[in-house]
C-alpha cells in the first residue's frame, strides 16, 4: 500500500539532495578554484620573497635550510647551474626554465612548480609545492563549508518526516474514525479544526451519511407502513372468503385456488414484515444467551405439523449449545431454514438438523434430500425475491423468495458465516452456519 | 536489420593488427605516473602498456582519448590508443585525480 | 578524496540507477511486486564481487584485453535484454509473465555487477588506509545517495503519468539507455583494438566538456561523447533503429496496440 508519508518524505528528500548537490558541486567547483587561485599566488608570492631575499648572496652552498616536507625551492643562475636548493629539493631541474606553473612527478609525490625568473639578479628561482597537500588544504577549506549542508539534509530529513505527520494528522484522524464507525452508525463526522483541503471532503461524507440515512429511514418506514397497511384488507379478505365459502357451500376448485392465493399474499405480507423487524437497528440492543439446541427442538416442535403432513423424517442431533443472540432472530432463522428443508424435501423425505458447539463457537447444520442447488446459484439464492427454479422440476413451491434474504440477514447480525454445499444424502442442499460463542460488539 | 548490423559490425571489424604498433609504457607508481608526459608520433595506433606497481587498483582514464580501464593492484594492462591527430591529450587515474595526472602528447614525426 | 568518490560513484551509481528505476517504475505501473527487483539488484551486487574479485586474472585473458571484451558481453547482453523487454511488452505480454520478469532480473544483474565491481575495486584499493578509507566511505555513501535520490526522483516522475503515457516513456528510455549500451560496447572495441580507430567526428567540448556536471549526467544518460568516432556513431544509431524496428514489429505482428 503506497503512504502518502513516505511517499512526500521520499520525493522531497530527493529533491533537496539533488538541488543541494548542484549548488554544493558548483559552490565546491568554485571555492577549490579560487583556493587553488590563493596558493598560487603565494607560490608567486615566495618566489618573489626568496628572489629578493638572494639578491646579495651568490654562495652555492646547498645549505640545510629548515622547510617543510612539502614545499622547496631552487635557485638557479643564468648558466643553468644550481645556486642553492632547500634540502627537499631535487639537484636537478624538474620542469623548463621558462615563467609559469609546471606540475611534475618527484620524489614520488606530484609537485605543483612556479619558474620566476628574477629580473634583477637573472636568477631563476623555482618554487615547488605538493600537489596532493595543496588539494588537501583546499577540500579542507571546502568541505568545511559544505560538510554542515549534508547534516542539515539528515536533520531536514528528520523534520520532514515530522512535519509530514502533523499535517497529515487531520487525515489519520478521519481515517480512524471512519474505521472505528459501526456499519449502522450514520451520524455525521465531526472532526476538531478542519483543514481547507478536507473540508469539501467531510462535508461530502457528511452529506452522504444522511442521504444514506434518510433512504434507509424512509424504505424501511415505506415497506413496513405498507406491510402493515395491507394487513388489515387481508385478514378481512381472508376472513370474507371463510365466509362466503360457508354461505355458499361451495366446494369447487375456484374457491381452493383463490384461498391458497390469498394465503401467500398473507405471508408475503408477514414475511416483509420479519424482514424489517429483524433489521439490525431494530434489535441491536437485546442480545441474550440463547441454547440453540433447546430452540431448534422447540422450533420443530412447533412447526412438527408441516413436516408430518407430508411424512417427512425429521431428526436433531447435537447438545446443547450456547450462544451469544437474539432471541426473535434466531427462532425466524430456524423457521426460515426448516421450512425450506421441508418445502424441498421429497413426501416421505429425510431433514437432519446438527448443533454442536466447536473451537470458536456453535456449528448449526441443516441438510435435505431434495432436489438440491447448483454451486453456481449459491450467490444469488441470497438476493431478495429470487427463488432458484429446477428446470427439471414442474413442481411449483408456494413463497415469496424472501426466506433466505431474512436467513442472510439475521446471519450478518450476529456476525456468523454461512455455507452452502451438497448434502451428505444422495441429493439436496447442506447449510452451515458458524456462529462466533460470543456477539462482537 | 540484423542482416544489416552485422554487415556493418564486419565493416568495422579491422584487420590491420598484422603490423605491430609501437610499444610505449607507463609505470604507476606511488599514485603518480610515470613518465606524466609521453610523446607519442600523431597519426600512428600506439600501444600503451601501463604497469600498476602500486597495491592498490587504478582507473586509467581520458575523455580526450575515449579510454577507460580498470587495472589492478600489481598488474599491468594493455591500451591501444590512436592515431591521433597532432595535440596534446590528458588522462588521469580515476581512483586518485590528485596526483595520477599525465598528457600523452601527439607529435608529427620529424618534428 | 572525499568528492572524488562522490563524483566517482555517482558515476557508477546513475547508469544502473537509471535501469532499476525504469524497471521499478514499470512494476508499479504494472501493479506487480517489486520483490523479484531487489533479488535482482542483490544478485547483481554478487555478481559485483565476484567480477572485481577475479578482474586481474580477467584481465589477462586475450593477451591482456579481457576486461574490454567483458565489458563489451555485459554491455551487449544488456542492450540484448532490453531489446528483448521491448519486444515482449510490446506484443502484449506483460508482467507477472515470468520470461519479462527474467529479462528485467538479467538486465538489472548485468548492469549493477559491472558499475558496482568498479565501486568495490575503488574502495578495497584503500583498505590498508583507514585515514583516507573514512572519507572514502562517506563519500562513496554521499554519492551512492545522490545516485539513489536521482532514481527515485526518476522513478516518481514515470508513475506519476498516466500508465499508457508512462509505458510509452518508459520504452522511450529503454530505447535510450539501450543505445547508450552499444555505444559503450563499441568503445571498449575500439580500446581493444578489435575495432579500428578513427578520427572523431566532431568535436563538442567546448559546447558540453564531458568534465562537466551536465557532460556527465548525459553520459550517464545516454554515454555521450565530446569526441565520438564513425563507428560509435554508426552503432549508437542503428541499435536505436533496431530497437524501434523491434517495438514496431512486436506490435504489428501482435494487430493490437497496447495503447494508443
Amino acid at each position: 500500500m503506497k503512504s502518502i508519508r513516505l511517499y512526500l518524505l521520499m520525493i522531497l528528500v530527493a529533491t533537496l539532495i539533488l538541488v543541494m548537490f548542484v549548488s554544493l558541486l558548483k559552490g565546491y567547483q568554485s571555492s577549490i578554484e579560487t583556493a587553488q587561485g590563493l596558493f598560487d599566488e603565494r607560490l608567486v608570492n615566495t618566489a618573489e620573497l626568496i628572489a629578493s631575499a638572494h639578491v646579495a648572496q651568490t654562495t652555492s652552498d646547498s645549505a640545510q635550510r629548515p622547510t617543510s616536507d612539502y614545499l622547496f625551492f631552487q635557485i638557479w643562475d643564468a648558466n643553468g647551474q644550481l645556486l642553492t636548493r632547500s634540502d627537499t629539493a631535487p639537484h636537478i631541474a624538474l620542469s623548463r626554465f621558462e615563467k609559469g606553473f609546471y606540475d611534475v612527478n618527484f620524489n614520488g609525490f606530484r609537485w605543483h612548480n612556479y619558474v620566476y625568473p628574477d629580473p634583477l639578479s637573472e636568477r631563476w628561482i623555482i618554487v615547488g609545492e605538493r600537489s596532493d597537500v595543496r588539494s588537501s588544504m583546499a577540500e579542507d577549506i571546502v568541505l568545511a563549508t559544505i560538510l554542515p549542508a549534508f547534516f542539515g539534509i539528515v536533520i531536514a530529513a528528520i523534520f520532514i518526516w515530522w512535519l509530514i505527520g502533523t499535517g497529515l494528522k487531520p487525515l489519520k484522524n478521519l481515517s480512524r474514525q471512519l474505521a472505528s464507525k459501526q456499519a449502522d452508525d450514520l451520524r455525521p463526522i465531526e472532526l476538531a479544526d478542519l483543514p481547507k483541503e478536507m473540508n469539501q471532503l467531510v462535508k461530502i461524507i457528511n452529506q452522504l451519511f444522511w442521504r444514506l440515512d434518510q433512504s434507509f429511514q424512509r424504505e424501511q418506514r415505506f415497506a413496513a407502513d405498507a406491510a402493515h397497511e395491507l394487513r388489515t384488507p387481508i385478514s378481512a379478505l381472508q376472513i370474507h372468503l371463510h365466509n362466503l365459502r360457508k354461505t355458499y357451500g361451495d366446494n369447487s376448485e375456484d374457491w381452493q385456488v383463490m384461498q391458497a392465493a390469498v394465503n401467500r399474499m398473507s405471508h408475503l405480507v408477514n414475511q416483509i414484515l420479519m424482514l424489517y423487524r429483524t433489521a439490525p437497528e431494530q434489535i441491536a440492543k437485546k442480545a441474550e444467551s440463547i441454547d440453540l439446541y433447546k430452540l431448534a427442538s422447540d422450533v420443530i416442535a412447533r412447526d412438527y405439523q408441516q413436516f408430518e403432513k407430508r411424512q417427512q423424517h425429521i431428526e436433531l442431533i447435537g447438545k446443547s449449545s450456547t450462544i451469544y443472540g437474539h432471541f426473535f432472530a434466531l427462532e425466524t432463522l430456524l423457521q426460515n431454514l426448516l421450512s425450506n428443508a421441508s418445502k424441498y424435501a421429497p413426501t416421505k423425505g429425510h431433514i437432519v438438523i446438527h448443533v454442536h458447539p466447536t473451537e470458536k463457537g456453535v456449528r448449526l447444520t441443516v441438510e435435505d434430500d431434495g432436489p438440491g442447488i447448483p454451486p453456481d446459484q449459491y450467490e444469488r439464492i441470497f438476493d431478495r425475491f429470487y427463488r432458484y427454479q429446477n428446470e427439471n422440476s414442474d413442481l411449483q413451491l408456494p413463497g415469496c423468495g424472501l426466506g433466505l434474504a431474512i436467513v442472510q440477514h439475521i446471519i450478518e447480525m450476529h456476525h456468523a458465516e454461512i455455507k452452502l454445499s451438497n448434502s451428505t444424502f444422495a441429493s439436496g442442499l447442506k447449510v452451515v452456519i458458524d456462529f462466533p460463542a460470543a456477539l462482537r460488539k | 536489420m540484423k542482416n544489416v548490423f552485422i554487415f556493418t559490425s564486419m565493416l568495422l571489424i579491422s584487420l590491420n593488427s598484422y603490423a605491430a604498433p609501437p610499444t610505449f609504457e607507463i609505470l604507476i607508481k606511488d599514485h603518480l605516473f610515470y613518465p606524466d608526459e609521453l610523446i607519442i608520433p600523431a597519426n600512428t595506433k600506439v600501444k600503451l602498456l601501463v604497469k600498476n606497481q602500486d597495491a592498490t587498483p587504478e582507473e586509467f582514464e581520458s575523455y580526450e582519448l575515449n579510454r577507460e580501464k580498470v587495472i589492478p593492484g600489481n598488474t599491468q594492462a594493455i591500451i591501444f590508443i590512436g592515431p591521433l591527430s597532432p595535440g596534446v591529450y590528458p588522462f588521469f587515474g580515476e581512483f586518485f585525480p590528485k596526483t595520477a595526472q599525465g598528457k600523452i602528447i601527439a607529435e608529427e614525426e620529424g618534428k | 578524496m572525499l568528492l572524488n568518490s562522490v563524483i566517482l560513484v555517482l558515476r557508477e551509481v546513475l547508469e544502473a540507477a537509471m535501469v532499476v528505476s525504469l524497471f521499478m517504475a514499470f512494476t508499479t505501473v504494472s501493479q506487480q511486486s517489486r520483490y523479484f527487483l531487489l533479488k535482482a539488484i542483490f544478485l547483481g551486487l554478487v555478481a559485483g564481487g565476484f567480477y572485481a574479485y577475479f578482474l586481474p586474472e580477467i584481465s589477462n585473458w586475450l593477451e591482456g584485453i579481457g576486461q574490454e571484451i567483458t565489458n563489451t558481453m555485459i554491455h551487449l547482453g544488456i542492450f540484448l535484454l532490453l531489446t528483448g523487454f521491448l519486444w515482449l511488452i510490446s506484443s502484449n505480454i506483460v508482467l507477472p509473465n515470468r520470461l519479462v520478469k527474467a529479462v528485467m532480473m538479467g538486465a538489472i544483474i548485468l548492469a549493477i555487477s559491472r558499475e558496482s565491481a568498479e565501486i568495490m575495486l575503488y574502495i578495497s584499493g584503500f583498505r590498508s588506509d583507514h585515514f583516507l578509507m573514512q572519507s572514502v566511505l562517506s563519500g562513496s555513501l554521499i554519492g551512492l545517495g545522490i545516485g539513489v535520490s536521482c532514481g527515485i526522483f526518476l522513478y516518481h516522475l514515470m508513475i506519476a503519468l498516466k500508465p499508457a503515457a508512462a509505458t510509452k516513456f518508459i520504452c522511450v528510455l529503454v530505447v535510450i539507455v539501450g543505445g547508450s549500451m552499444m555505444s559503450q560496447a563499441t568503445q571498449f572495441l575500439i580500446q581493444a583494438d578489435w575495432l579500428t580507430s578513427t578520427e572523431p567526428v566532431w568535436d563538442s567540448s567546448h559546447i558540453i566538456s564531458e568534465h562537466s556536471l551536465p557532460g556527465q549526467l548525459l553520459y550517464a544518460l545516454m554515454a555521450y561523447e565530446a569526441t565520438p568516432t564513425w563507428s560509435q556513431i554508426v552503432v549508437y544509431l542503428t541499435s536505436l533503429a533496431l530497437m524501434i524496428l523491434v517495438i514496431i514489429s512486436a506490435r504489428f505482428l501482435q494487430g493490437q496496440p497496447k495503447y494508443d
